[in-house]
């Protein structure tokens, strides 16, 4: 046995361990290749998740619509697929070539998971084709309750084999602590090695991500086509669909900061120099630029809302309130956005008084940060309840105490968040902490609250007038291109935190990076990265769009031609 | 449709180049590798004084804690 591992460890050290790739490096390369693949894999993830809940809404609420917008995204998904699987055999190929040894190392820990993650695709491909090609086969009675099965199997195939990569990432940031550098990798256990500490907060958080960023690139879609519809009818279509696609995006948006709080606690848990790295080491600039980003997407889906409650009989007695929700999602960006102290030379320290700043020292700190995102969160929501309610008016005895018990909930609900905000500045920070999980929970209740009391109460309620779908202007539909991009750059941002965090490590502290590209870039070169990369995603999911509707026409079947097929059905 | 295509494509290009552009403008910090510091017994005040400046500007030294 001595003798066969010096054997394996003699010719793993005779390997090459690293290639070299032309122009953008052996980095730059696997860089590309991994993330473009990320993003395919988030929308092949996400939109079928959009589409079987789409499809489940029309057999239950038997709305038609829902159930084309559900095959519309679906055949968006056929091309898709192709382009996720290429991506992921180039991201392959180039780990085996400029990473030998790392990859070697990966696969004897690995192996058996890997044979099962590329069994899973034949599984998910060929599921995806019976629900795509068997839609119209299957639509009537018990047959489309079998077909919304193949839906959910799509998505249970598709989260399998997420859970399966994501463990090969997790574990190269938080392998399990009794493995050493000296361990035999083939002799780690599979679900040892599976079940690291991050594997499950990373699980919980892309899961939700990927709804995101599906409703996004939904929306996207929609708000082309929007632009490019030729009758209001078809505009009415893809605006509707627009809204829809939106409406899942910040829904989900909303509750993704909670999944990245527990992921956060794991890595200080894991390894708390790991994570003062992450917060407060060489990428503590990383989250300005995320909060930015967070608050381009909190202020894109505010707008998009508000200008779309011009389409809403009844809406006017909301708008003059859009002002002071657009005042406090301002004012929570600049907080959240706020450096805690400032990487400055000594003049610059000098002028500034210190190195923290009198204003920035007092909200550079989580507990003015989670206070803010807490309050923006809770603004959001609030949009979401104007939009909803705007063409209704309630008719139940008790409508007006409930509206009063529902603005209680919003006012308890912040009260809790801003007193754990402040109380935070007079205890320790590991008590601080603790106050973020108060402060959530305020939120979340006070969302499901008042969302059930708003069902409840719109129960038969006096109708305003129908929403006027179409009567949208150009620039609501280039708010939900912006969100489409900032999303996707976004992700792209937050791969290379968690990815960056490793710094010099291939699996931290276990396999160092020894090739010339071990060092962690800096922020300028890894957002021109980011930039390539959703360019090149972008550019590929514009052409399998095109793809789309070169092959079949869209699943909008306008009204005259419904009548004329009805028509030409009577006469026969 | 070629106008409207533009305008998207410009509204792309444009916000990818906002977010780029705030990325380089911000301090950039690039996580080094660790170099071994090996200080003997006679080492001098200057080797010393060297070797701490080292530490003060490596990557690993402005640890800046926000919670």
């Amino acid at each position: 046995m001595t003798g066969a591992l010096l054997l394996l460890q003699a010719v793993a050290d005779t390997t090459r361990a690293y290639g070299e790739f032309p122009v953008i490096g052996a980095r730059g390369a696997v860089w590309v290749a991994a993330e473009v693949h990320l993003m395919f894999a988030a929308f092949v993830l996400g939109v079928p998740m959009f589409a079987v809940v789409a499809e489940a809404i029309g057999v239950v609420g038997k709305d038609q619509r829902y159930d084309r917008l559900a095959k519309e995204f679906t055949r968006l998904l056929l091309v898709a697929y192709s382009a996720t699987a290429i991506w992921g055999a180039v991201l392959t190929f180039l780990l085996s070539t400029l990473y030998p040894r790392f990859w070697a190392y990966l696969t004897a820990v690995f192996g058996p998971s890997m044979w099962v993650y590329v069994g899973l695709f034949f599984f998910e491909s060929f599921t995806l084709y019976l629900y795509y090609y068997g839609w119209e086969r299957w639509k009537q009675g018990r047959s489309k309750v079998v077909h919304l099965g193949l839906g959910v199997l799509l998505n249970v195939w598709g989260t399998i084999v997420m859970l399966i990569a994501n463990s090969w990432l997790t574990y190269m940031m938080t392998p399990p602590r009794d493995i050493t550098p000296t361990t035999d990798p083939a002799s780690i256990k599979l679900w040892h090695a599976i079940a690291n500490a991050t594997w499950m907060p990373i699980n919980i958080h892309r899961l939700i991500a990927n709804v995101v960023f599906g409703g996004a690139i939904v929306g996207a879609y929609a708000s082309y086509r929007f632009l490019a519809a030729k009758s209001d009818e078809e505009r009415a279509h893809y605006d509707w669909m627009g809204y829809v696609g939106n409406f899942i995006a910040i829904s989900a948006l909303i509750v993704l900061p909670f999944a990245g709080y527990w992921l956060g606690r794991e890595i200080y848990q894991y390894d708390q120099s790991m994570g003062i790295t992450m917060m407060g080491g060489f990428m503590s600039w990383l989250w300005v630029i995320q909060a930015f980003l967070i608050a381009v997407l909190f202020l894109a889906g505010n707008y998009y809302l508000w200008i779309g409650m011009g389409r809403i009989p009844g809406a006017e007695r909301f708008r003059p309130y859009t002002k002071y929700l657009l005042a406090v999602l301002v004012l929570g960006a600049i907080v959240w956005g706020t450096p805690h102290t400032m990487i400055a030379d000594a003049r610059e320290l000098a002028a500034m008084g210190g190195s923290h700043h009198p204003l920035l020292g007092a909200l550079g700190v989580m507990s003015a940060k989670n206070t803010a995102v807490n309050l923006m969160i809770l603004t959001t929501f609030l949009s979401f309840l104007m939009y909803r309610r705007a063409n209704t008016r309630p008719v139940v005895p008790w409508a007006r105490t409930g509206t009063w018990i529902q603005a209680g909930m919003f006012g308890v609900a912040a009260l809790i968040v801003l007193f754990f905000g402040v109380k935070g500045y007079f205890v320790e920070a590991i008590v601080r902490i603790g106050y973020s999980v108060y402060q959530v929970g305020a939120v979340l209740a006070c969302i499901v609250f008042v969302t059930t009391i708003d069902i409840l109460m719109g129960r038969g309620a006096q109708s305003l007038g129908a929403i006027q779908w179409g009567k949208m202007p150009a620039r609501s539909q280039y708010a939900l291109f912006v969100l489409a991009v900032t999303f996707t750059w976004l992700m792209g941002l937050m791969g290379f935190a968690r990815s960056g965090i490793r710094q010099h490590w291939h699996v931290w502290q276990l396999v160092q990076d020894t090739s010339k590209y071990a060092a962690t870039p800096a922020l300028g070169y890894a957002a021109k990265m980011i930039s390539a990369c959703v360019l090149i995603f972008l550019s590929l999911v514009a052409f399998v769009f095109w793809l789309g509707g070169l092959a079949e026409k869209s699943t909008f079947v306008p009204s005259s031609e419904k009548r004329d097929k009805e028509g030409s059905r009577v006469g026969h | 449709m070629w106008g409207t295509n533009l305008r998207i494509v410009l509204v792309v290009l444009g916000t990818l180049a906002l977010y780029t552009l705030i990325a380089n403008k911000i301090p950039q910090v690039q996580s080094e590798v660790p170099q071994t510091l090996a200080l003997g017994l006679n080492v001098t005040a200057d080797q010393l004084v060297a070797a701490g400046e080292k530490v003060y500007n490596g990557a690993s030294a402005p640890a800046l804690p926000i919670c």
